[in-house]
């Protein structure tokens, strides 16, 4: 691929410090080859100057960091992109993942308590929202139950992150079902960029207690290994009148390890995995996954890798051993990227998915069962994308499909066609129309569960339904990039997606009166918005970025019972959202971040979405007094004491106030 | 509203930082570390001051130094910047090559870890036995035929000399960077 692209001395600084990436959602749409880092590194011209000075020998003393790999690639993007890279985190004090999110645009992350969360991209967000693909190193983080993913247990240590890669709009033709709204691809560091030891402790108002530890070292010739552990214990948030909101503490333990190793030029392999066990309420949260990975290059221009992962979670009531669930998932996949005569680059790919697990049988405490508690899944799919050059290093046209199968649906096809333009290294302009499905979750399926009281005083209860169609989207986008100066940089983009076969709930009343609800396609919506990114870093010490992200929605549902739109999560995105973060490298080793944030209100269709707006700030100073302790104060939420962010959810669990929080911190580097 | 009223304090706060002289730009805020592009680059300038080209590569101490750079557009145009500051005694140009036939007018050439591995080959070989000072990074570089190629260690990046390779094409690596480097030949080059 080469320099076939046209290519960005740096692009979005921020993303300039990004480094490998096994999977990137850039590179899959660019169709570079996954993993094998091609794209040249930029350079940081401000504070290159420096380094003239020094001899080869002081060179050679000097530690390097991998600067991005592909910083180009996501300027010439056919597809609305964004990269939260490990730098952003650390700056912005953000201490879950979730939460790390919101240093996007696009996507609409609302705390709903102390230990769960709302996240959506491009609307439906909601804490079973179910529009998403979640990916952390080629494993998926949804969950099939519910299509949604548990943000409590995706806590992977923060230091280890190399960057967060976010698509709003569909991507479901590289990634498949469910990356119908967006993708979130989340990328921890090679372990030879992890070698040597860190240990950090934090105490604070919410974050009471955490601490993490990693170490990493060359093993043989050519391995890098690392092991991390990592414990914390959160308070709950401001609860409401009610004492039972399930907002609650919440404590994790969590470790793992990732070993890479460059057997030789051609072949490279990854061995990973972790293992966590977190309680929240009287809920026990255990997990542990295993991924290995083999890439091989065939050639200088043809790529191959496979990638086996094996995840098995649970979720047991600790008064009651009848609640509880249990998952595992079994994944194998084949990528192959290769050049076909000068103007083709094609990737393609084929997996297996076998998932299987074990829900409720018999009502516990008014938790809900599943007609079959026991099941398994498969699903085989199949993709195929060409980047083909029209015009050499200007105009490219895009055009893939993926075909999957699954034991609900049956087939679905998900293609794209998208049209890139990069008339000079300033400008990107790109469109595309895909389409995507979101195929029926597990619980849609086979769910039997009481409801929370309707206006009417009615307790409805919610029946599964094993004959659903998929939920189908055809989404229209459109981007333009500008670069006008190195330190400057536009990033716009523009969606209108239509929706067909929603899944709502419909209502009847049988004769022994009370009201039974089935999940059925009841709606069509429109949305349409867009998103604005703005970096700018005036000079070498400050460092500015503004987000603006504006949503449209519109659903049309043939179902007038209430609840259906708060099943389809129709009224859960605010409308406009802004983020401005600040980041200044003051003398002497400090480091100040203020990150504003607002949020408009939340108005839906019943009373308990209604959500106010709110604006609040974030603000971090650290110090290094020598290079490998870093001290740092954090607050939190600033601006009020507290604020809601989110309404109640599907189970009428109430949502907890987010509150104004402190913590301090120590990071140790060995 | 409580909120705008924040909004324009923390703009009015940023410019105010910005505007205050006080405030000196801190470049790195940890020596220490850098980039791996620009180390790459401070140590080609480097490279340059410890290489002799033979008496006839230059017609006279003005005449232009022609630096090239294989790679993509990000590389090339990072190079071009510091290219001015390779050699202070002859005028620089630095040109992009993207086919061999380029080649044989430069007088140093950069590979980026950008390069296509065939051009590599081809325009290694369109040198071979000339004046010309060849840095790389790609596997199999000194086997190509290519002078000097970095190599990471750990955090830190060293490099390996063929001085067999420059010796071919007359040019003169003083010891001094000679001690600095790994020694290695076609045969024992690190990863190939």
């Amino acid at each position: 691929m080469k320099d076939k692209l046209s290519v960005r001395s740096c692009f979005l600084r921020r993303a300039c410090k990004t480094g490998l990436t096994i999977v990137s959602a850039a590179s899959l749409l660019m169709v570079l080859p996954r993993g094998n880092a091609h794209a040249e590194p930029p350079v940081q011209m401000a504070s290159a100057g420096h380094l003239s000075a020094l001899s080869i020998e002081d060179l050679m003393q000097i530690e390097v960091y991998s600067a991005a790999k592909q910083v180009e690639t996501v300027f010439t993007t056919s597809a609305a992109i964004y990269v939260i890279t490990a730098e952003d985190i650390r700056n912005s004090g953000v201490t879950s993942l979730a939460d790390a999110l919101r240093l996007a645009p696009g996507v609409q992350v609302a705390r709903i308590d102390g230990n769960k969360w709302s996240v959506g991209i491009r609307g439906f967000a909601g804490r079973f929202a179910t529009k998403l693909m979640v990916i952390q190193d080629g494993r998926t983080l949804y969950n099939s139950l519910f299509s949604g993913v548990y943000w409590n247990v995706q806590e992977p240590m923060l230091e280890d992150i190399e960057q967060i890669e976010i698509i709003r709009g569909p991507a479901a033709t590289l990634w498949g079902v469910n990356a119908v709204n967006g993708v979130i691809n989340i990328t921890t560091k090679h372990a030879k960029d992890t070698t040597g030891g860190i240990v950090t402790a934090s105490v604070g108002s919410e974050e009471r207690a955490s601490t993490a530890a990693r170490y990493g070292a060359k093993i043989g010739d050519n391995g890098y290994f690392r092991i991390y552990g990592k414990y914390f214990y959160r308070d709950a948030q401001f609860p409401v009148d009610q004492s039972d909101a399930g907002d609650s503490f919440w404590n994790e333990w969590r470790g793992g390890f990732r070993g890479d190793w460059d057997i030789n030029v051609n072949n490279k392999a990854t061995l990973q995995g972790d293992a966590y066990t977190s309680r929240v309420a009287n809920y026990w949260y255990n997990g542990q996954n295993i991924l290995g990975r083999w890439q091989r290059t065939l050639s200088d221009t043809s790529n191959m890798s496979v990638q086996l992962f094996f995840d098995q979670t649970t979720i047991q009531n600790r008064i009651s051993s009848d609640d509880r669930e249990a998952r595992n998932t079994g994944d194998i996949e084949l990528q192959h990227v290769f050049t076909l005569g000068s103007r083709n680059h094609l990737i393609w790919g084929t997996g297996y998915r076998l998932m299987s697990d074990q829900l409720n049988e018999n009502p516990v405490m008014g938790q809900p069962t599943y007609s079959p508690p026991r099941s398994t899944d498969q699903l085989f799919t199949a993709f195929v994308q060409d980047k083909i050059t029209l015009l050499p290093d200007t105009l490219y046209f895009i055009v893939g499909s993926r075909v999957e199968h699954n034991e609900t649906t049956g087939w679905e096809v998900q293609p794209t066609g998208r049209l890139l333009l990069t008339p000079s290294e300033q400008h990107t302009l790109w469109g595309a129309v895909s389409r995507a499905v979101r195929t029926p979750s597990r619980a849609e399926k086979s769910i039997s569960t009481d409801m929370w009281q309707d206006s009417a005083g009615n307790w409805p209860h919610l029946n599964g339904n094993p004959n659903l169609p998929a939920e189908n989207m055809i989404a229209y986008e459109g981007g333009y990039r500008y670069q006008p100066l190195t330190d400057l940089s536009f990033d716009l983009a523009l969606f209108y997606n239509d929706y067909s076969s929603l899944v709502g709930v419909k209502a009847d009343t049988p004769s022994d009166g009370g009201v039974q609800l089935s999940i059925t396609p009841t709606a069509t919506a429109i949305s349409k918005g867009g998103e604005l990114a703005i970096n700018w870093r005036p000079l070498t010490w400050t460092d500015f970025v503004l987000a603006y992200s504006y949503l449209d929605m519109t659903v049309n549902s043939t179902s007038s019972y209430e609840l259906d739109r708060v099943v389809m999560y129709a009224d859960t995105a605010p409308s406009n959202q802004v983020s401005l973060k600040s980041v200044l490298t003051l003398p002497e080793h400090v480091k100040c971040t203020l990150w504003f944030r607002y949020v408009s209100g939340i108005h839906g269709s019943t009373p308990v979405y209604d959500v106010s707006d709110y604006g609040t700030l974030d603000a971090r100073i650290a110090w290094k007094p020598v290079p490998d302790l870093e001290l740092s104060v954090v607050g939190q939420n600033l601006f009020e004491p507290n604020h809601y962010e989110f309404g109640q959810d599907v189970f009428g669990n109430l949502p907890a106030q987010v509150r104004r929080s402190v913590y301090g911190k120590v990071t140790w580097a060995f | 509203m409580g909120i705008l009223k924040f909004l324009i304090a923390v703009v009015l706060a940023s410019f105010l930082e910005l505007s205050t002289p006080l405030l000196m730009p801190v470049a790195d805020a940890h020596a220490a570390t850098a980039s791996l592009q620009e180390v790459k680059f401070a140590f080609i300038e480097n490279f340059t001051k410890y290489v002799t080209w033979p008496p006839l590569t230059f017609e006279s101490s003005s005449s232009e130094f022609r630096a090239c750079v294989v790679g993509n557009g990000t590389v090339s145009k990072a190079f071009e910047i510091h290219a001015k500051s390779i050699v202070n005694t002859h005028s620089i140009r630095s040109i992009r090559i993207t086919s061999a036939d380029e080649a044989p007018q430069c007088h140093f050439i950069y590979f980026g870890d950008s390069a296509d591995g065939g051009l590599t080959k081809r325009v290694l070989k369109a040198v071979e036995g000339k004046p010309v000072l060849t840095i790389g990074e790609v596997p199999g570089f000194i086997t190509k035929g290519g002078i000097i190629k970095f190599k990471q260690v750990e955090k830190k990046l060293a490099f390996e000399i063929n001085p067999a390779a420059a010796r071919l094409g007359g040019l003169e690596i003083s010891s001094r960077l000679l001690k600095l480097a790994t020694i290695v030949s076609e045969h024992t080059e690190s990863d190939k």
